[in-house]
């Protein structure tokens, strides 16, 4: 263990020596650690919009190739980090919201977003005292950051962040310049193939090392604006920079799950063919960026806006390349790299990493909750003695009417330990943890109670199965009967609601949740026998005891829970959350009062319908 | 006119009105299926010659028009609270 801490320590050391040693190197190095703590602060910023305005346009801008293609671009521009674009897309894509394709398209539209950096430092940085801008924005947000309201103190982060990557930025120019005056580096520089791949890995190392390849970048210009390093190996060094980050990408993808791995594999493939096409055609793209260069007016001895015009010129031929080739990386993705197993315990959509982003947190947690239903709907079709292939294939009611030709009692509480309470513990306990207001709040209170209904539906199972199993294969006929009709009626209302699922799942755009849980809540007023007088019947003509009578009228009303329970439970997660849509669905949801009424409005008619033809 | 114009604004910057507008165009469209619905259940119902596929559509019909007498009342509701909010405009003014 102390072993292993040596080459970290020896690094310290070695590192604090240099320090010492030089004060220039002190002033460009204070002025990396600047720029990278003004990059956390500014994404520490940018993340208090997420949840909101960030999510919102994510949901909006993948739906189209395009889009998804210009989101990554701008919002890499305006956050000038990639790496929140990418943490935001890979819990958006985990969470399902978004299909592979897209979150890729975002992913390769961030990496040229990501290039607007060194056009902001070569066009504006290197010329302008950039200095005197930092101190007021540290000012301006620092005092934002004491505020109270949220989006202020967001918006004091993002100022203080600005003004931190200012402030790295001129130590590092100063550190540059009090070199000129003493060594030259450039006289360190290599020419040619080996110059060309020496400096790739130099600019690789440095982002890895910096977990940053626009801190690379920055570097790069203030030393090539300092005469420091010649223009071909600046130009090596960003094509390294670009293969570098992709290590950050991979090592940030190692503890997510399949969706984070693809789309790191994916970025990965992406920078390494892109840095590949810029390295074998770099006299090409050196050519190009000359003629460019003369159309837009950038004077020929301009090499750092040169620089950031090569950036973003193999960025963008990469683009054109892979962007028609998505499917069948998708394909090959999707082939190559298969889920691994989940155990019955594990989560399979929540995500520890999501929690920063809550819109992505929640509906991974109502899709957690839906494998929840999975596994009560088996639990409850158990106690019920149907197979749970029988009640999914089932075609109609009447399918499920017959006797189980087997009737066994089922060890509920053995069944409910061992998957159910689980995994709803893991549920409760990241429900808690996600970090909501508004809306969201009340998403999060809705999927709670959800996972609520759905264990008392498992809890009312259990007490109905004491007299159901024994009922089923009772003497009095009479007694069996409303026994199997029971059961018939809620294994029915299992088959639905699953179908009703299973189609959500899908997509299907004729799945009109509120009108058909209407209608099964119908089925659930109707079949109950305390409301319409069935139970009196039977007592009346006497053809079950009074000790039958109660633990039917019993055992109805659980089975009324249980279905009350798995209708209201499926009201609040069968469908993602839109908070217009969530509102109106309540609005329009028919309390059990208006449906006996309906039913009795119904049954009149009806009823004299008969007596008519009677 | 520019009154007017004021006030397009003021109620395109409020948080609360936007909401209220997306909840009115996204019941209009609703309540636009379900009539849809409601009439091709009523035509299934008049085709229909076996009595318990009819007794079955004529509980989905009447609880299509239950829910949609809900939502009539609702947007009912939204419009008038959106025709309120015009008139507090004027009086403030």
């Amino acid at each position: 263990m102390r072993f292993k801490q040596l080459p970290l320590i020896f690094g310290l050391a070695l590192l604090g020596w240099a320090l010492l040693s030089s004060h220039t190197l002190t002033e460009i190095a204070a002025g990396i650690a600047i720029f990278l703590f003004g990059m956390l602060i500014l994404e520490q910023g940018f993340r208090t919009f997420t949840g909101g305005f960030l999510e919102r346009l994510l949901k909006r801008s993948t739906d189209r190739l395009w889009k998804a293609l210009a989101f990554g671009a701008l919002a890499s521009t305006a956050t000038q980090s990639s790496s929140l674009v990418s943490v935001i897309t890979i819990s958006f894509l985990s969470a399902g919201l978004m299909g592979l394709s897209q979150g890729i398209a975002v992913i390769f539209g961030a990496n040229l977003g990501t290039t607007s950096g060194a056009w902001l430092m070569a066009g504006f940085g290197i010329r302008v005292n950039i200095s005197a801008y930092a101190m007021p924005l540290l000012v301006f947000g620092v005092l934002l950051i004491f505020n109270r309201s949220r989006p202020l103190k967001g918006a004091g982060y993002v100022l203080a962040g600005i003004g931190f990557l200012f402030l790295g930025i001129h130590y590092m120019k100063e550190g540059f310049e009090a070199y000129q005056q003493g060594i030259d580096l450039a006289r360190f520089g290599v020419d040619g193939v080996t110059g060309l791949l020496l400096y790739i890995f130099i600019g690789m190392a440095a982002t890895v090392v910096m977990q940053s390849s626009h801190a690379t970048l920055i570097l790069t210009i203030t030393a090539l604006a300092a005469g420091q390093i010649s223009y071909e190996n600046a130009l090596a060094l960003s094509i390294g920079a670009n293969v570098g980050t992709t290590i950050t990408a991979l090592i940030g993808a190692a503890g997510a799950n399949i969706a984070g791995r693809r789309l790191a594999a994916a970025h990965l493939i992406f920078n390494l063919a892109t840095g590949l096409i810029a390295l074998v055609f770099i006299q090409g793209f050196l050519s190009l960026v000359d003629s460019l260069s003369d159309l837009l007016g950038i004077a020929a001895d301009n090499h750092t806006l040169k620089l950031a015009l090569f950036h973003s010129l193999f960025n963008l031929t990469g683009i054109v390349i892979m962007v028609p080739l998505i499917d069948r990386l998708v394909r090959l993705l999707e082939t190559r790299m298969k889920p691994r197993r989940i155990t019955l315990n594990e989560p399979k959509f929540i995500q520890e990493s999501m929690l920063e982003t809550p819109g992505a947190a929640l509906e991974a947690t109502r899709r957690e909750l839906l494998r929840l239903f999975r596994r009560a709907f088996s639990l409850i079709a158990k106690v019920l003695n149907y197979e749970t292939g029988q009640l999914r294939q089932a075609t109609s009611k009447t399918d499920l009417g017959s006797e189980p030709e087997r009737i066994r009692m089922v060890d509920v509480d053995e069944l409910y330990r061992r998957q159910i309470k689980p995994l709803h513990g893991l549920i409760l306990d990241y429900l808690a943890r996600i970090p909501v207001r508004g809306h969201r709040a009340r998403q999060l209170v809705l999927l709670r109670v959800a996972a609520q209904d759905l264990i008392e539906a498992v809890k009312d199972a259990k007490h109905l199965q004491k007299n159901l199993i024994p009922s089923l294969s009772a003497s009095n006929v009479d007694l069996k009967t409303e026994y199997l009709v029971m059961r018939q009626n809620l294994g029915f209302l299992l088959h639905q609601l699953d179908q009703m699922a299973g189609r959500a799942e899908a997509g299907d755009e004729k799945l009109d949740l509120e009108l058909e849980l209407a209608e099964l809540g119908t089925e659930v007023e109707a079949g109950d026998i305390v409301q319409n007088g069935r139970l009196d019947e039977l007592i009346r003509q006497r053809t079950i005891n009074a000790d039958q009578a109660t633990s039917l009228m019993n055992d109805t009303a659980y089975s009324y829970r249980i279905a009350k329970n798995l209708l209201a439970m499926a009201r609040a997660s069968f469908l993602p959350f839109e908070e217009v849509d969530a509102e109106l669905r309540q609005a329009l949801a028919l309390g059990p009062n208006e449906v006996r009424e309906i039913l009795n409005e119904i049954a009149g008619p009806e009823v004299s319908q008969r007596g008519d033809s009677e | 006119m520019s009154q007017s114009l004021i006030k397009k604004l003021r109620k395109f910057l409020s948080k609360k009105e936007r909401e209220r507008i997306l909840k009115r165009e996204k019941l209009h469209k609703l309540l636009k299926k379900m009539r849809k619905k409601q009439k091709e259940l009523e035509q299934e119902l008049a085709d229909c010659r076996d009595e318990k596929t009819a007794s079955d559509l004529r509980k989905r019909i009447r609880l299509l028009q239950e829910q949609r007498r809900k939502g009539v009342e609702v947007l009912t509701e939204l419009r008038r609270l959106a025709h309120d909010g015009d008139d507090d405009a004027h009086q403030s003014q």
